[in-house]
């Protein structure tokens, strides 16, 4: 038997009373219970809600006159052979000719023309029916009386005298369904239910006594979402976790750096597209950071000649650009400084932290985001190593399938960019390589220096199906509260 | 990004071996370069900024046949003795000093070619020439002019020609003042007395460089000889993009004569010698590769190679003006080896582990039912201070904003929470956000905590409890004290104190601030500094 409560089974019950068809106002509960118990039947299948469009009639003055003076046209009879200046006189024009023109519409009476004056001349007809009540007089009747079921032609005539008004109204019947009868013919017992368990039921032991109502465990129940972290937050904290496990350490850096750390220490040239003002943020203020003349000297040298066997830039350095202050554009910068104060191998260090590009923003670009950087530093480390650590993180990210492709960056060689295939596509994730010689020799830095750094924003898009990056930072936070964890 | 775009038919005929479409674009990236996309038999590739020499059809079908193993090794293309001379008179020296040129005969030009010319020269003009700054070619119908030619140069008045593009002769300044390149390229001549022009033997204008060629010279598909120049402020440039624009005509079929250039002669198209050690290429590839194996790579990406015991004698063509160091010939050595070939190995050092995290942060923030939201960093002084009821401070600023609502680094998260409140107020209340970020605020970059919560019943004890929690977490008895915060209702604020010293604050918003992101409801708010709370939570 379905879960019902007290009000459903009583509403049955009152249904069955009335012969399984009743409208909400006849049965015996409260109206807005009615409702609601038939509306909970009818999703149960008990019940069907029949609605019905009536029309509804009301008296006006003139109407409640007509009932209780009968119809005007009736009070000709007393003035059968009279002038019709007699009755004008009598009733007043206006309503004489309302009598007049209605018992001649009826056939009642004759006008008859004599010695250019006007007769009233009673029908037989008109005899028998002005004695008799009239079908708008019975009507009127009704509708005093609340009986809106009057023939249709009656009540236009009414309507055109202007005697009653008519509006439209929805009667609705709630009426048993097959099913409902069966239930209500295997009978239903109303017998008091427990709904909410109360402090004072546990207490006084009167849930000993009572059942428990049956709920329905399919009814809605309204949302509520936990609180979580934002899903870059989570990306991150995973990257972190699996560098950690591989042995990385994390190293963090700040946001305004020269340009000297930015771009100089890694053999960038100072001509090199990426340093314009189109790509790279640089501050007003502070507009210039300080450098170590030594090693600035030392850089500059690089760049104009070479070290360790290279050429060199072969172009004049500038030392005033190296003082430039910007916003970083890779936490390579990290890297560098990090290699620069520890020149001591073996190092396996990481971060991931905010990089600025000046990229205008739309769908794809935004003018900051993050970068996974990391690097090896050790005796034994080598191309085929790069590629081994790159295939373990993306593994343990989740990703199968990986490919390794040359790629170009100014500051490492050989270099190598990383492609996952995701959802049959292969996708650029990130750049990698062996820092030159020309940046490692210049810090004294003996071994080869696996470096990379990888996209997070783009993982994150495709992990999460985004097809635009400001969701990530302009977030609806019913998005946020409803995307599950990663 | 350099993208170069050519005929599939064009570039097997360059190859001289047809290789199917989708082979091609599959290993053309394993060369070094990236495919961007292929319409019909039109192939666009981008070429990564250290190979110049691949910036047209040409150079990369030289560089694929050989990698592809269709041609290997070196490839010389002959370069006849010098007839004619170009005189670099001393005028020049200040303005732009540089010049080179090269004479090739016999060439078949056809629309296809002619466009590949033409692209591979703007090409270089933006890649090896910075915009023409540090070199600037032109290329002429040689026949149309009689050497020897003289580079020299010349008030702006001086001299009149009718330069490409016009029907009308033109002075230099009027040039610079009217033609589109004038324009365009003015600025590489500002504050020059003199203007550099190359005339030949009656007086007539080749060119006027860096800005424009003369109508007279210019290539037409009938043109049977070309003369080619190159000058500049870079000695190296000039002589590299010659070194590249020679050797892609001479791959289209024409025969390269040299130039007189004052007393040297131009182009040289010798190979150049790099020692490159044995142990040193196993070291960075991180295999054994045997002297036949190293051999077989190089010459895949276009080298001759000698072996003499554990030096490995490399000669590369003239055209790789990357390669600075052995370290670009072991990267050679490593992509004609095939990236996908190389053994892979694990890091053989013992490191341990440690993170950077704020889990406890979270979890406490997670656990007073606040969501984390990521926001920008760029932020405007509009949004920092103006909406937030604030005086002006001294913060970083960004000469080169991509817009005025991002030309500073936030001083505060709390303007970041209020924008995400702002962005959502089509959703139900009560909304609680947080963020953990860096500001950098009086000038230092600071990690901090903001929470902010909007609900119509928000008020300043229920922001004291949260903050209170907070503190209690990481162990801190919270005191507060009164505080006059522009943002914050007066005497509804409060500085959180931590260990005597103030960490933060907290509390009710001031109306005008709340309505100033276009809210309507109360917003409680608080903002501390991380580092006071708790040491950076390491594990590994």
């Amino acid at each position: 038997m379905e879960a019902l409560s007290p009000l459903e089974k009583k509403l049955l019950l009152e249904l069955q009373r009335h012969d399984g068809s009743a409208a909400p106002e006849e049965i015996d509960m409260e109206l807005v219970k009615t409702m609601n118990a038939a509306s909970w039947l009818q999703s149960k299948r008990l019940v069907n809600m029949e609605e019905r469009l009536v029309k509804e009639y009301e008296l006006t003055d003139e109407g409640r006159r007509f009932l209780e003076e009968g119809l005007p046209e009736k009070k000709l009879l007393s003035m059968d052979g009279a002038g019709v200046d007699e009755v004008e006189e009598k009733f007043g024009k206006k309503d004489a000719g309302i009598m007049i023109g209605w018992a001649v519409r009826k056939g009642w009476c004759k006008i008859i023309n004599k010695d250019g004056r006007k007769f009233i001349e009673i029908t037989e007809e008109g005899r028998k029916a002005m004695e008799r009540e009239q079908p708008e007089e019975l009507a009127l009747k009704e509708i005093a009386a609340g009986n809106h079921e009057i023939e249709s032609s009656t009540a236009e005539i009414l309507k055109k005298r202007r005697a009653i008004k008519e509006r439209e109204r929805i009667h609705r019947k709630i009426v048993l369904t097959e099913r409902g009868w069966e239930i209500v013919n295997k009978g239903i017992e109303i017998e008091e239910e427990l709904s909410q368990l109360t402090p004072q039921i546990i207490r006084s032991g009167e849930w000993k006594k009572k059942k428990f109502r049956r709920y329905d465990v399919r009814a809605f129940a309204p949302s509520i979402y936990a609180a979580k972290r934002h899903p870059l937050s989570q990306l991150i904290e995973k990257i972190r976790r699996i560098f950690a496990e591989m042995g990385f350490s994390e190293i963090s850096g700040g946001y305004v750096e020269s340009a000297f750390w930015n771009m100089d220490a890694l053999f960038i040239p100072q001509d090199h597209p990426a340093r314009d003002m189109q790509d790279t943020f640089y501050c007003k203020k502070p507009d210039k950071i300080e450098i170590d003349e030594e090693l600035l000297n030392k850089v500059a040298e690089v760049h104009e000649h070479g070290i360790d066997g290279s050429r060199g830039w072969q172009y004049s350095f500038d030392k005033d650009e190296s003082k430039k202050a910007l916003l970083r554009t890779h936490t390579t910068v990290n890297t560098i400084r990090y290699l620069y104060q520890n020149p001591v191998p073996p190092a396996k260090v990481f971060s991931i932290e905010r990089v600025f590009r000046r990229e205008n923003i739309d769908s794809t670009h935004l003018p900051e985001f993050h970068q996974i950087e990391g690097i090896v530093y050790e005796e034994d480390a080598n191309f085929g190593m790069l590629k081994g650590i790159l295939r373990e993180f993306y593994t343990r990210m989740g990703f199968e399938k990986i490919r390794f492709r040359p790629a170009y960056f100014p500051y490492t060689e050989p270099s190598m960019e990383i492609e996952v295939l995701f959802m049959g596509r292969w996708i650029e994730l990130g750049g990698s390589g062996i820092f030159r010689p020309e940046v490692t020799k210049t810090f004294g830095i003996e071994y080869p220096v696996l470096a990379w750094g990888l996209g997070l924003e783009r993982m994150a898009m495709i992990l999460l199906g985004l097809k635009d990056i400001r969701t990530l930072y302009f977030s609806d936070i019913k998005w946020l509260h409803e995307l599950p964890l990663l | 990004m350099a993208v170069i775009t050519f005929d599939y038919e064009d570039i097997i005929s360059l190859m001289g071996k047809r290789i199917p479409v989708d082979e091609l674009i599959e290993k053309i990236p394993m060369i070094g370069a990236s495919f961007e996309r292929r319409d019909g038999n039109e192939i666009s590739i981008e070429i990564f900024p250290d190979r110049p020499d691949m910036l047209s059809v040409e150079g990369l079908a030289r560089a694929m046949r050989a990698f592809l193993g269709i041609e290997k090794g070196a490839k010389i293309y002959e370069v006849a003795e010098p007839k004619v001379k170009i005189e670099v008179d001393k005028s020049v020296n200040e303005i732009r000093p540089y010049i080179a040129g090269c004479v090739v005969k016999n060439i078949e030009l056809d629309d296809k070619s002619i466009a590949s010319l033409m692209d591979l020269q703007e090409k270089l003009h933006f890649s090896i020439g910075k915009d023409r700054k540090k070199m600037a070619i032109g290329v002429h119908d040689f026949d149309m002019v009689t050497p020897p030619f003289v580079y020299k140069a010349v008030k702006p008045d001086e001299i009149s020609f009718v330069p490409l593009a016009m029907e009308e002769e033109m002075n230099l300044k009027e040039i610079l003042e009217k033609h589109d390149k004038g324009i365009a390229y003015a600025h590489l001549l500002e504050g020059k007395e003199k203007y550099p022009v190359i005339l030949d033997s009656h007086g007539n204008v080749l060119s006027f460089p860096p800005v424009i060629n003369g109508a007279l010279t210019a290539v037409k598909e009938e043109t049977k000889n070309l003369f080619i120049d190159v000058t500049g402020t870079d000695k190296n440039a000039v002589l590299n993009a010659l070194v590249i624009m020679a050797s892609s005509l001479a791959e289209r079929g024409g025969k390269l004569e040299a130039v007189f250039v004052g007393e040297s002669v131009t182009p040289d198209m010798s190979y150049r010698e790099m020692k490159v050690n044995v142990e040193y290429i196993h070291k960075i590839s991180g295999m054994d590769l045997s002297p036949d194996e190293i051999s077989e790579a190089l010459l895949r990406m276009g080298y001759d190679v000698k072996i003499e015991d554990n030096k490995i004698k490399v000669l590369y063509p003239p055209w790789r003006v990357d390669i600075l160091h052995p370290i670009d010939v072991v990267e050679d050595i490593i992509i004609g080896y095939g990236y996908e070939n190389v053994n892979e190995t694990l890091p053989s050092s013992m490191t341990f582990g440690s993170s950077i995290n704020h889990d406890r942060i979270h979890d406490t923030m997670l656990g007073l039912g606040f969501t984390e939201v990521f926001t920008l960093t760029l932020s405007s002084k509009e949004k920092e201070f103006e909406k937030m009821s604030m005086e002006e401070k001294e913060v970083v600023e960004i000469s080169n904003p991509i817009s005025s609502f991002h030309s500073i680094a936030r001083q505060s998260l709390l303007p970041s929470l209020l924008e995400i409140l702002s962005k959502n107020r089509h959703n139900d209340l009560p909304q609680s956000i947080y963020e953990v970020g860096d500001v950098i605020s009086d000038m230092e970059q600071k990690k901090m905590l903001a929470g902010a919560k909007i609900d119509a019943r928000a008020g300043f004890t229920e922001c004291k409890s949260i903050v209170e929690a907070i503190l209690r977490n990481f162990g801190i008895k919270m005191e507060v004290e009164e505080k006059e915060h522009p943002s914050f209702i007066s005497g509804r604020c409060a500085s959180i104190i931590a260990n005597g010293k103030e960490i933060g604050y907290f509390g009710e918003l001031k109306p005008e601030v709340i309505t100033s992101f276009e809210l309507e409801y109360p917003v409680i708010a608080f903002e501390m500094e991380l580092s006071s709370l708790s040491k950076d939570n390491q594990y590994n």
